[in-house]
């Protein structure tokens, strides 16, 4: 059958859960320690403090993505999981930044979140590579896990309350060890709770590699002015995306947008205002899309972090680069790229040629 | 229209189930071990064999597409077969691993216990049940639980489960949330949009080896969940005498709704199934709906607690090319649900020969290729 991967996340999580609760036994624990998990996702979306697996962000109140399933001490959150097999299903790029969001708000919150996900995957694709001596309708795509996603998920658990950890979902048995420890830790007995994070941080660390964000990004901007000549910004976003795009498919572009916006506030320099600059969007457009009853759009425009910006509020010292920017006001750039146009403007904001009125 | 338990209870009695009172519990249905696997791996209740409770839902995933429309290639996603954090090849669901981590499944019979859900109310009461059957003096790995939600909601797998019952009395081999293919699909010059059909019942050539392999009975079909730990239930052994017959290729599609008042939505999902011209007929299943207003679809129905059928006015045009494709396809994905009931160990020794590699080097698009090209009765001896 094709059923989406959460069935066989949540098979997965259970199995995980038998053996840990096995394994706890064995050691006289376990009886504080519960599993929530639902058969259907619908009332994943609840608030965990309402039965769900859900949380706010405590900065701005905002509803954050949902979970999987939640291993609970005593009542509270101990080990949070959003699973997903994006990497073996075709999900190469950004839209893995769908799901920043979800143990997001587990780590906001204080608690271990943790993105259960194939750090290395691959996807069967009729676009793929043909693989060695086997038929040629074999074909496949690996899919690494974004390095935005580890970038971001490492700087969440350096800098808030709680700890946002991405694990493999084919070492289930690292989080089984990191659920033990975290109840013994619990537990006020002696246990490897602190060595285990740090491990998984290691992994994830050397996942990353020496990747540098955005470095081959054409719309991530480095260096933002005013139009009096100031520099207001070391990290801020370009959005491409016209009034269509976030309207009719919004799912989509709205889960990646806000994914990328969190990695960028909190993977940025602290000390750096983030502005997020649709560059196709009109300002009557923006407050229409702040009305929208999309979590994604509310969080991003009330965002204390996040200054949203549009076509309107920007400067253009060359009319050409301004004209031809609203010439692509209603192209379908996902059809019909416009990567030289969107690097001149990226070149152009970094140069202090666009500045923000 | 959604279920009430009363309702759903009298269904399962016309079937005929026996329906049994159990003091303390209520009214349950009872069901051998081999019926019980159905309604569990199509509506994803939960066996009681461990407090959170187990579904057999979702076991068995091989292709994510079909090949017919992503230009022949073969869409293939771990689940029935694993892979480790170094992409080799690894065991999953295999019959042997779940006989051993839920013997109880494959054996004796079952009790399935409907639990409405009201709204606003959260659905994981599975601990809880399993307590309170323990409470009143029985064996909760005996029990699957299914929780009837009073929204409505998660309904259609019933009606999965009840198509699927019909189809498999007729010898076709029945899946639920079928393979077919999400984005664009370029037929006759047009693109075209897909969907997961939920309902599907088919046939090929496979059929006749599988019969004669005693892993279909003589005149019925099966869930293709149940095809990899179909050893646990029976034994896998040649017939004498078999006669081959000649079985063509067969596709029906069914889309299921809780509702009438989705038939609109409906139509246009079974309208987008028929524009790739690959199923045979296509039905909407629709509890209250005897006429879905087409013509070319057909129509699944209760009547009084029974499942009836209208067939459609007219045929629908197939292309004979796409469903040689198809055929290979379904074979290809039997043959790999069959391969579930080896010996894990056995089995990886078997692509090791072929390939010439190291276990650590046998990968999924190993097993994938093997799969394409061993026998039905090739496989039965490594079982």
């Amino acid at each position: 059958m094709a059923y989406t991967s959460d069935t066989r996340i949540k098979n997965i999580l259970k199995d995980i859960h038998i053996e840990v609760i096995k394994e706890l036994s064995k050691i006289g624990l376990g009886d504080n320690l519960t599993l929530r998990v639902f058969d259907e996702s619908s009332e994943d979306g609840r608030l965990f403090t309402n039965g769900g697996l859900t949380f706010k962000d405590p900065n701005t109140n905002a509803v954050l993505g949902s979970n999987d399933a939640g291993w609970i001490y005593n009542g509270n959150p101990l080990v949070i999981v959003e699973g997903t097999f994006g990497t073996e299903r075709g999900q190469f790029g950004d839209g893995q930044l769908n799901r920043f969001s979800h143990s997001t708000g587990v780590a906001l919150n204080g608690f271990i979140g943790v993105t259960f996900v194939p750090m290395h995957g691959e996807s069967y694709s009729k676009s793929g590579t043909n693989q060695t001596n086997v038929d040629s309708k074999i074909k496949i795509k690996p899919a690494k896990i974004h390095k935005g996603f580890l970038t971001g998920a490492i700087a969440i658990s350096e800098k808030e309350k709680g700890w946002f950890l991405v694990i493999d979902a084919y070492a289930p048995e690292v989080l089984c060890k990191l659920i033990i420890e975290s109840v013994k830790e619990k537990e006020g007995i002696k246990n490897e709770l602190q060595k285990t994070i740090d491990d998984i941080i290691s992994v994830m660390k050397f996942h990353l590699g020496s990747s540098k964000y955005g470095a081959r990004s054409i719309q991530l901007i480095t260096n933002l002015y005013d139009s009096g000549g100031k520099r207001i910004s070391s990290r801020s976003r370009m959005y491409t995306q016209n009034y269509a795009a976030l309207t009719t498919s919004t799912k989509r572009d709205g889960h990646g947008m806000l994914g990328k916006n969190l990695v960028e506030i909190y993977s940025g320099p602290k000390s750096s205002n983030y502005y997020a600059i649709f560059i196709r969007l009109r300002k009557n457009e923006i407050k229409l899309l702040s009305q929208r009853n999309s979590k994604e759009f509310q969080y991003i425009f009330n965002h204390p972090k996040v200054n949203v910006k549009c076509f309107d509020d920007l400067k253009f010292n060359d009319p050409k680069l301004k004209i031809a920017l609203e010439g692509i006001v209603s192209v379908n750039i996902f059809q019909n790229r416009q990567n030289d146009l969107i690097k001149a403007i990226q070149t152009a904001f970094n140069n202090g040629e666009i500045q923000i009125i | 229209m959604a279920l009430k338990k009363t309702e759903l209870l009298n269904i399962f009695k016309v079937i005929p189930f026996d329906l049994l009172e159990l003091k303390g519990i209520g009214t349950v249905i009872k069901m051998d071990a081999y019926s019980a696997f159905d309604f569990s791996a199509i509506t994803g209740a939960n066996y009681l064999v461990e407090p959170i409770g187990v579904t057999m839902k979702g076991r068995n995933e091989t292709f994510i597409h079909r090949a017919v429309f992503q230009e022949g290639s073969y869409i293939y996603s771990p689940g029935l077969f694993e892979r480790n954090i170094n992409r080799s090849l690894s065991e999953g669901n295999s019959a042997d691993k779940l006989l051993r981590l839920y013997p109880d499944v494959f054996s004796g019979d079952k009790y399935i216990l409907i639990n409405e859900i009201s709204t606003g109310s959260n659905s994981n009461i599975d601990i809880n049940v399993y307590n309170e059957i323990e409470k009143h003096g029985f064996n909760p790995k005996n029990f699957i639980l299914y929780k009837l939600f009073e929204s409505g909601q998660s309904q259609e797998s019933i009606y999965e489960y009840f198509t699927s019952l019909f189809y498999i009395k007729k010898g076709y081999i029945v899946e639920n949330q079928t393979p077919w293919f999400q984005q664009n699909y370029l037929y006759k010059g047009e693109r075209l949009n897909g969907g997961i059909p939920d309902f599907s019942a088919f046939k090929t050539d496979i059929i006749n080896p599988l019969r004669e392999f005693s892993i279909l009975s003589s005149n019925e079909g099966i869930l293709i969940n149940k095809i990899p730990v179909i050893k646990n239930f029976r034994t896998i052994k040649k017939k004498t005498n078999f006669t081959v017959s000649k079985v063509n290729y067969d596709l029906i599609i069914g889309e299921v709704k809780s509702d009438n008042s989705s038939i609109d939505q409906a139509i246009r999902q079974m309208n987008k199934y028929s524009n790739v011209e690959l199923a045979n007929k296509i039905y909407s299943i629709i509890p209250n709906c005897k006429n879905n207003g087409s013509e070319n679809f057909g129509e699944f129905y209760l009547d009084q607690n029974i499942l009836k059928i209208n067939e459609s006015k007219k045929s629908l045009t197939v292309n004979s090319v796409s469903q040689q494709i198809d055929r290979d396809w379904i074979n290809v994905n039997v043959k790999l649900n069959l391969l579930g009931n080896a010996n894990f160990n056995l089995l990886m020794q078997y692509l090791i020969n072929k390939y010439g590699l190291t276990k650590d080097e046998i990968k999924s698009f190993h097993l994938i290729d093997f799969a394409m090209n061993i026998s039905i009765p090739d496989i039965i001896k490594i079982i």
